[in-house]
């Protein structure tokens, strides 16, 4: 792996925990509704594995954290407005935090329905095989979505028609209260690929380059019409479902917590004499100043006029 | 708010409107609970009124203020807050009391403002208030006629008779633009409801037309004014007459025994006149002709219930009918008490609201004024009238000889709508046959008085010349007999008809009550049922039809429990075949 | 002008959209080397190719929610599901994805697909025998069109093809092999516009599809007693165009809506509350309706011909509202 790479890794997933912690306090403060779902933990692997497609390859991401979205470029002043209502969001108001949306960085949106994006990338997979477009369809979901039958349907159907489809689960243990050992019966979301005939892999979520061997190994046998893989990322879940979920449901919070993923990544990009101690509380600062740009913006933006309930129905 | 309302009673079956005929107790004076505050006055007859509480009563209304049934005339507060007179004081719709106590000007009305109302608060008298909350009219959307702005009941009322008759939207807007007053159109479809078509006939046919023409008094005449019974009673007549058809027969009556009865009557001690053997055969024939007893409601015949017989009676004020209810019921000194009683109560003006109104039959008797015949007016919804004309000697053939007989005319009016040509003159027959038998009701030691009858137990007889059958149960009397082809008279449904009506009739009833214990919504039900016409019955089909906004499969697990409840089913043989179809329509809720 | 039957009018309309548009791609159950269980796409894969014209597995979910995919990424897919009922088997897909992830991404994707919906009772018991046209009426974000004629099929799917906006097609299995005319020449009818079937004077029935056919059959009883019906044939359901509907009950102050779907909040309910809303002071009788009463629908010839609205009940309908 290159070390330019991973460092732009880190600082991407530094920017997506700064982004997403700023988040819930402006949630807390009543800016924005606290619809979040907090992708602390995960931001590492989300980013690694976006940095192993092309940029023009579409994505569905999944519910939990903006890490996708950071990887990609996508505003955060925008994200922010989607979910407080201002003028210059990528959703016009419609869809806040869970439909962000940016075509031309390949954001492709998200379904509301938990697992309901599963059907959608097989549709996408057919016509950009059909149009011989050579991208690749990605989507990330996670365990608790997994567990829907449009999952069934979908990798059944993507992989009859051996369409250029990564389906990337991020098992994080938990979906919203309930732990993946009493919703899951298998131990292994990627298990489930040897129903479909297709690969299934596990991955390390706290090991980036792992991450993005996975993926570029699907992709790639995607592009060349070799069909669908299911890559199982084994994440962590640092905070609750919600951006103010206390959490009391949960023993493991305080355990989980040592093992973050960015901490590990942290001491790796200073071990590696990628960057010193001093220059990561820099890039620390740097992040923080760039949230706060993000957030002034989004408040010196206008509201939303109430008319745009009406718009954006049909073409 | 401790201050009660006095509300007019309904104090008659046919009772709209009490006037106030007399205040007996000024208004701002202390009255006490059961003391009698007014002398009201109904279209029949006068009552008292008594305070319901103690207290200082306020008059909303003065005398010879018309109000409606329901609706508060006084107000009784309490002590001195009632005394300062400022709650009810406004003024009154009609004429003022000329008691009245304490009588401010309202407060607006006093500043001089004509108009006097504000935009939300509109300026109101307190029975105006309580009509518009009853009715359930808005008070800002009521124009008030008076100068003053103050909103009066009368206004109310316009504005809610506006909406009172059952029109679609589109008919309000055609009788709206040809100018056409809804409630004299005439609806044609059966369920009354007023249709654009039907408003454009009334108004076709309301083509200037010559002006009435009323016998004019010469000019220099002011003209009698009439007593609130005499206004009241034209326009009951006007109504009548102008409403129901009239059709009248007259019949010749052998009054050989009428005569001799009443003279025994009179010798055997004053108990019974003339008039009360004519109450009694009345109410014996209305009592086995049931259909008659109806009165006509637009779209159906609501069934008297009771056999009441009315006796028009001559008083100061004009004339008043007082009615005997259960006439059937009662012997003839029974019916003797009860007519000596209503005429006294009648010619002292003190007859109450249960004396008056809802007669099946009123008997006018003008014989003592040699009238031979008539041609009578209904009293408004009733269905007979009988005219008893002069009891005189008459030429007669009997036996192909010309002899003397003692004879009178009945001269006997009835409603059309409710009974055709046929059936009233089976009715005129039936009380000629009685009036000349009548010596039968007299009482005398061969006819020990009917045991009351236990629910359930049932007598029958028929007479010598007839198989027709009477029937009498605890409560109900009717006539079972067989058609001409039979034998028969066809003066009623046959045996088997009346068991398969009952066996409808109980499916029905069955029906519904297990919709009133699963508290399924049900509305109008109907039942056809059919089997052959004649000889031993082989069978027989029902078909019920449910209108309910309750679900169709609802509906349907209702039919289960009524068959199994049908106790009239449960009496037939059980290999008898009885199928039962159910069809459900869908009603809104 | 030809005259052709209401199925091969379909397949005309879908062979040639496929013809002129290579974006266009049709899929579903069954619908490629079998022609559809209704042979409605007889012959298609054979001409257009399995890349173009293909089988699916039995996914519902899938094929309507691929559907979505295909269609933010630029083709026009086509979809049939067996039985209309499957709509609801498909429920996510439809109402939230196909309906709304134009809107709920504010305006970024448009969703240009059609999903053809073959609808009506088949005697196959409740799950394959329903017109749940309501639901889509009730839905933001779809058309819906329920074509009654040959001609309509033809046009309305055409136009449905060439829409950027996802069409509920519904297809009444009644009328496949119905005939009509069909002039190649007329301009593709426009959504949103009626079509007028009768002219009368007395009452306005609004009715599709087989209840079309039952309403000209009543029509022609009621003009022999001298009662003109006046049958408007809505021909998409979203768009509605209600104001033909209006017009006629302007003229005639009644209006009864015949429907094969459920009576309780059905199509009829809408109308009937748009005529309370927007037309009461020319409604001159009781608004009625004729629709199936709330039960699910029996496999057994004679129970399901209990609750379909009929000739005679139309007439019987017709004659109380003109009295």
């Amino acid at each position: 792996m290159r070390n330019d790479v991973l460092a732009d890794i880190f600082r991407k997933s530094l920017l997506t925990r700064v982004f997403e912690d700023r988040f819930v306090k402006l949630a807390m403060e009543g800016v924005v509704p606290p619809l979040l779902h907090p992708g602390a933990g995960q931001e590492v692997a989300q980013i690694a594995a976006i940095a192993a497609l092309k940029d023009d390859d579409p994505v569905l991401y999944a519910h939990r954290g903006t890490g996708y979205m950071i990887a990609r470029g996508v505003s955060m002043r925008a994200m922010l407005a989607d979910c407080a209502g201002r003028a210059g969001g990528t959703n016009n108001g419609k869809g806040g935090i869970m439909h962000v949306v940016d075509t031309s960085k390949g954001i492709f949106g998200e379904s509301g329905t938990l697992g309901g994006g599963l059907v959608i990338s097989v549709g996408m997979g057919m016509a950009v095989k059909k149009k011989k477009t050579g991208q690749v369809v990605v989507h990330f979901f996670g365990d608790g979505g997994s567990n829907r039958g449009t999952f069934h349907e979908s990798l059944n159907w993507a992989a009859v028609q051996k369409l250029p489809c990564v389906y990337i689960c991020e098992n994080n243990g938990w979906a919203v209260s309930v732990p993946v050992s009493e919703s899951t019966a298998v131990e292994n979301i990627a298990d489930r690929a040897h129903g479909y005939g297709i690969p299934g892999v596990i991955v390390d979520g706290a090991d980036p380059a792992a991450v993005m061997d996975a993926v570029r190994t699907a992709a790639e046998r995607a592009r060349s019409g070799q069909g669908p893989t299911l890559i199982e990322i084994k994440a962590i879940r640092l905070r609750g479902h919600y951006a103010t979920d206390p959490q009391d449901y949960r023993a493991d919070a305080a355990e989980v917590a040592k093992n973050d993923p960015l901490e590990t990544l942290r001491a790796r990009v200073i071990s590696m004499g990628l960057m010193t101690e001093a220059e990561v509380e820099t890039l620390l600062t740097e992040c923080e100043a760039e949230v706060q740009q993000a957030v002034e913006e989004m408040q010196a933006s206008p509201p939303l006029s109430p008319e745009a309930a009406f718009e954006d129905v049909m073409v | 708010m401790t201050d009660h309302p006095l509300i007019m009673p309904k104090l008659g079956q046919a009772m709209e409107y009490g006037a106030i005929a007399e205040w007996l107790a000024a208004d701002g004076t202390v009255v006490r609970a059961g003391q009698a505050v007014a002398s009201v006055e109904s279209d029949k007859a006068t009552f008292e009124i008594e305070a319901t509480k103690s207290g200082v009563i306020h008059h909303l209304a003065g005398v010879g203020d018309e109000i409606p049934v329901g609706e508060p005339f006084a107000m009784i507060g309490e002590g001195a807050e009632a005394q300062t007179g400022g709650a009810y004081a406004l003024p009154t719709d009609g004429p003022a009391a000329g008691a009245a106590a304490v009588q401010p000007a309202a407060p607006a009305a006093a500043a001089g403002a004509p108009a006097g109302v504000s935009a939300d608060r509109p300026l109101a008298s307190p029975r105006a208030k309580a009509l518009a909350h009853r009715l359930g009219v808005d008070l800002l959307r009521v124009a008030a006629h008076r100068a003053d702005g103050l909103i009066v009941a009368a206004d109310v009322k316009a504005l809610a008779a506006a909406g009172r008759p059952l029109a679609s939207p589109k008919a309000r807007a055609v009788a709206q633009s040809l100018n056409v007053d809804l409630g004299q159109v005439a609806a044609h479809r059966t369920d009354g409801l007023i249709v654009a078509s039907d408003v454009e006939a009334a108004a076709t046919r309301a083509r200037p037309a010559p002006q009435a023409t009323v016998a004019a008094a010469p000019a220099a005449e002011a003209g009698v004014a009439l007593t609130r019974l005499q206004r009241v009673a034209a326009d009951r007549l006007s109504r009548s007459w102008a409403q129901a058809p009239h059709i009248v027969q007259m019949v010749e009556v052998d009054a050989a025994q009428l005569a001799s009865a009443s003279t025994a009557l009179r010798e055997a001690g004053g108990r019974g006149t003339l008039n009360d053997l004519l109450i009694k055969a009345a109410a014996d024939c209305l009592a086995r002709f049931p259909a008659l007893n109806a009165r006509f409601a637009g779209d159906r015949l609501v069934p008297l219930g009771e056999v009441a017989i009315g006796l028009a009676v001559a008083t100061d004020a004009g004339l008043t009918v007082p009615v005997v209810r259960g006439a059937d019921q009662l012997n003839l000194g029974e019916i003797a008490a009860r007519t000596r009683e209503l005429i006294s109560a009648a010619r002292s003006g003190r007859l109450s609201g249960g004396q008056v109104g809802g007669a099946g039959l009123t008997i006018s008797n003008l014989g003592a004024y040699g009238i031979a015949f008539g041609t009578p007016v209904l009293n408004l919804d009733e269905p007979i009238l009988v005219f008893v004309g002069a009891m005189e000697e008459r030429p007669i053939v009997r036996d192909g000889q010309v002899v003397v007989g003692y004879r009178t005319t009945l001269s006997i009016a009835y409603d059309h709508r409710v009974v055709d040509g046929l059936a009233a003159a089976r009715f005129s027959r039936a009380l000629k046959t009685r009036l000349e038998t009548v010596a039968e009701l007299l009482p005398g030691p061969a006819t020990p008085p009917a045991p009351a009858l236990a629910d359930r137990e049932l007598r029958v007889s028929s007479q010598a010349d007839a198989l027709a059958v009477q029937v009498r149960s605890a409560r109900h009397a009717w006539t079972v007999d067989e058609p001409a082809a039979v034998g028969g008279r066809d003066a009623g449904p046959d045996p088997v008809t009346l068991v398969l009506g009952g066996l409808a009739s109980c499916m029905v009833i069955a029906f519904k009550l297990a919709a009133r214990r699963r508290k399924v919504p049900l509305g109008e039900v109907r039942a056809h049922l059919t089997a052959n016409p004649e000889g031993k019955l082989t069978g027989a089909a029902i078909r019920l039809e449910a209108w309910s906004s309750a679900p169709e499969v609802d509906v349907r697990k209702l039919l289960a429990p009524a068959k199994a409840t049908c106790l009239v089913h449960d009496m037939l043989r059980p290999d008898l075949p009885i199928t039962i179809d159910l069809d459900v329509h869908p009603a809104a809720d | 002008m030809r005259t052709i039957t209401y199925a091969k009018a379909l397949n005309e309309a879908l062979d040639e959209s496929l013809q002129a548009d290579e974006d266009v791609i049709i899929y579903g159950c069954d619908v490629g080397r079998w022609g559809g269980i209704f042979k409605i796409t007889g012959g298609l894969q054979t001409k257009y190719g399995a890349d173009r014209v293909f089988d699916s597995p039995i996914s519902e979910n899938v094929l309507v929610g691929a559907g979505v995919g295909a269609a933010v990424m630029g083709l026009r897919p086509v979809v049939e599901l067996q039985f209309a009922d499957f709509l609801i088997t498909a429920g996510d897909e439809v109402f939230f994805k196909a309906g709304m992830w134009r809107f709920m991404h504010g305006g970024a994707f448009k969703v240009p697909m059609v999903l053809r919906l073959p609808s009506g009772e088949t005697g196959a018991g409740p799950e394959h025998s329903a017109c749940p046209e309501a639901y889509v009426m009730h839905s933001p974000g779809l058309l819906c069109c329920v074509p009654s004629t040959p001609a309509d099929a033809k046009s309305l799917l055409k136009q449905a093809i060439q829409s950027d906006n996802p069409v509920m097609f519904f297809e009444h299995r009644r009328l496949y092999q119905q005939r009509g005319e069909i002039d190649d020449d007329a301009p593709l009818i426009p959504f949103g516009k009626a079509a007028i079937r009768r002219e009368g004077r007395h009452v306005t029935i609004v009715a599709w599809q087989m209840m079309l056919n039952r309403a000209l059959k009543a029509a022609e009883t009621l003009a022999e007693e001298g009662i003109e019906v006046e049958i408007i044939d809505p021909r998409t359901l979203a768009p509605f165009d209600f104001d033909t509907i209006l017009t006629s009950v302007k003229k005639t102050g009644a209006c009864l809506v015949v429907e094969e779907g459920y009576r309780r909040l059905g199509v009829g309910a809408e109308i009937g509350a748009r005529l309370f809303e927007e037309a009461l002071p020319y409604l001159d009788r009781p608004f009625r309706r004729l629709a199936i009463p709330d039960v699910p629908i029996s496999s057994i010839p004679a129970l399901v011909n209990r609750i379909i609205p009929t000739v005679d009940q139309i007439v019987a309908t017709v004659r109380e509202m003109a009295a």
